[in-house]
């Protein structure tokens, strides 16, 4: 009287406590108990490393308020599609991460080992003020609200200016990075595989 | 009948709720569509692709799928247990929390309040606290209004129903548990969060709710009871196990990644038990499917879901997913299951089931309208799916070729404009849908159903006996 098939149609508490349990129990042995086991081995891999430079962590959070991990990996494989971007990810690399960003697309390049492979301050300021100034193929967003436009005199103490062309910005103005376009670049110039 | 009054007025401002999310939410899809092939259109920042992306994405799983499939399983509940709701205020509740998530998670993501890009799970902790306390409220409604059913036997739609909202809320405090939010343990639980959402809430929900809409819609029982049953526990095995294909070759478990190969093989079980109960319970009736815009979106769903969940256990595959991953291949395929599937399960039984409950406008005045909606979404996804899938192929086919990344770009650009196009159509579909969705609203004062109940109802195995 009390079997599955009753149970199935006479039962709804009982149905539901058992086909969430077995799902409990399911999502333990898929999912927490291999997560429980990693986190173990995370907190060896990380224990006596240097906490990040507070730059590099203000850098992540525009990286991930910005979504850019919707289009960009950090994730390469052990495949040849993917030698271009470094050697194959390590558990690791993922180890120091808060969370980690390795995607599922590629809409644009894999950015594992992209402070290697661009590690120039100017083209990443000028790549992230409008990236058509760097690749005219590229479809990513321009994030020009990271910096200020002002005419072409006041900005003689700064550091880091940025000459366009008239295709992206009027005649006669430049623009200088705010704080927050150091950090994001600083962040994706820390982007190295070891 | 009067004291059905609430129940219905709840159902229909639930439905109605998703389909307004629906037109939303496939605004900011066009949008971001219309993005990828024309980056300088809209450059703002509170507008810019990673900010509006999990907008569309949260807008329609959890907008107008959740929502829709929450006022259905009502529907479903209602009808098959022969009672109003257990408790309508609490159903308004669950629905005003709901509600308050989605506002709060929109506006949230378009300030750049954010958890980062970690697909489906976007929103920050408060936000999501809210849709799971207004799904728990409909959760604990419906599972009271079951226990206080006025038959013996629950019909099998409730099974799915009672199991989505059981697996939903355990799955969503598993993926916003914390210690999980470094290293390769985060990969593990994105991985089973993001796959589980699919096929442990919308896949059960949809099939569910169209164990009850397709055979009211055909009047005659389903084809077999014992095939839905298999369905349903094979599922709960097998689409549990799978999430880590989305991380395939990385340094996940190389256990884990092989289970979810190997199980979403095994997921041919329990959608082939479904697509065949759906097809052989459609055939004979071709008269209704001919005239009924409801069988039509039924039938395209059934097709989709087979082929889909084929295509899906594919893609999972080792060899197969080097190429396909991380190109728009997985993208067409996520359209495809999510609206193709699910969506058309969705239309096809608010079409069957809303008519017949608020039982104020004769369901042949909406029929045209519905065809329409059902043309442009066809098209739409078609067009969707096909233009994606080859431009996933042909990022995959460059990439393989070692040609620079930016071959890829370029190659894709057609492709990118033909998917703004087909979902331009699939959207204006959606505003033909809010209409007639807003036509069948309930009068004030309601008139006991114009419909009775005819033939016979599929409560139980025991009617499952051939006329």
């Amino acid at each position: 009287m009390f079997s599955l098939n009753y149970i199935f149609h006479r039962r709804p508490v009982a149905l539901t406590v058992i086909v969430g349990l077995v799902f409990a129990g399911l999502s333990w042995i898929i999912a927490l108990q291999p997560a429980l086991e990693l986190r173990e081995a995370t907190r060896a891999m990380i224990a006596g490393r240097a906490p990040l430079d507070p730059s590099v962590q203000r850098g992540k959070a525009i990286y991930l308020r910005e979504g850019c991990g919707y289009c960009h990996s950090q994730f390469v494989r052990p495949t040849l599609i993917d030698m271009p971007y470094g050697r194959a990810s390590r558990a690791e690399d993922y180890a120091g991460q808060q969370p980690p960003v390795p995607g599922t697309q590629r809409t644009g390049p894999d950015l594992s080992n992209v402070g290697v492979r661009q590690p120039s301050w100017m083209w990443q300021f000028l790549h992230l003020y409008n990236p058509r100034s760097m690749v005219p193929e590229s479809i990513m967003p321009s994030f020009a609200w990271y910096f200020k436009i002002v005419d072409g005199a006041e900005a003689a103490d700064q550091p880091w200016v940025l000459s366009l062309s008239e295709d992206f910005i009027p005649a006669g103005k430049v623009a200088i990075p705010t704080q927050e376009a150091i950090d994001l670049v600083t962040y994706l110039r820390s982007l190295k595989q070891e | 009948m009067d004291h059905e009054t609430p129940t219905v007025r709840l159902i229909y401002m639930t439905l109605l709720s998703a389909a307004v999310w629906l037109a939303l939410a496939s605004l900011y899809g066009v949008t971001i569509a219309v993005k990828l092939w024309m980056p300088e259109f809209l450059p703002y920042e509170f507008a810019s692709f990673g900010r509006l992306r999990p907008i569309h994405t949260g807008g329609v799983l959890l907008g107008w799928l959740t929502l829709a499939l929450v006022g259905l399983a009502i529907l479903v509940v209602y009808r098959t247990s022969r009672r109003p709701i257990w408790s309508p205020r609490l159903g308004w509740i669950g629905l005003g929390l709901m509600n308050a998530a989605l506002i709060a998670g929109t506006v949230t993501l378009h300030l750049g309040i954010t958890r980062g890009p970690l697909e489906y799970r976007e929103w920050v902790t408060p936000v999501a606290v809210l849709m799971a306390a207004g799904i728990l409220c409909h959760g604990w409604n419906l599972l009271q209004t079951l226990i206080h059913r006025r038959v013996e036997e629950m019909y099998i739609s409730n099974a799915f129903i009672l199991g989505g909202f059981v697996w939903l809320p355990t799955l969503y405090v598993i993926a916003y548990l914390p210690g999980f939010d470094r290293g390769v343990e985060h990969m593990v639980i994105q991985g089973y969060y993001m796959h589980v959402i699919l096929g442990l809430w919308f896949t059960p929900m949809a099939i569910g709710i169209t164990y009850w809409s397709l055979p009211r819609l055909l009047q005659k029982p389903i084809y077999s009871y014992s095939l839905g049953v298999v369905a349903f526990w094979s599922n709960l095995v097998f689409y549990t196990m799978i999430g880590a294909h989305h991380f395939v070759l990385s340094p996940t478990p190389w256990w884990l990644q092989s289970i979810a190969v190997l199980l979403g093989v095994g997921m041919m079980i329990p959608v082939w038990s479904t697509v065949f109960n759906f097809s052989f319970t459609m055939v004979g009736s071709w008269a209704v499917i001919r005239r009924e815009p409801a069988a039509w979106f039924i039938l395209a769903g059934t097709i989709n879901y087979g082929l889909a969940s084929l295509q899906g256990s594919l893609q999972a595959l080792r060899d197969f997913s080097q190429i396909t991953h991380f190109t728009h291949y997985t993208v067409a395929h996520a359209h495809w299951a999510a609206y193709g599937f699910a969506s058309f399960f969705v239309f096809g039984a608010v079409y069957a089931l809303l008519p017949r409950l608020t039982a104020v406008v004769d369901r042949a005045t909406i029929r045209p309208y519905a065809a329409w909606h059902f043309r442009f979404a066809l098209a739409g996804i078609t067009i969707y799916f096909v233009s994606m899938t080859i431009s996933g192929t042909v990022q995959g086919m460059r990439w393989s070729a070692g040609l620079p990344f930016v071959a890829s770009l370029d190659g894709v650009s057609p492709y990118m404009f033909a998917r703004a196009i087909g979902g331009g159509l699939m959207a204006a579909s959606h505003f033909i849908f809010l209409w007639c969705v807003w036509q069948l609203r309930p009068a004030w004062q309601l008139r006991p159903a114009a419909e009775p109940a005819r033939g016979p109802i599929p409560v139980g195995p025991e009617t499952q006996a051939p006329e």
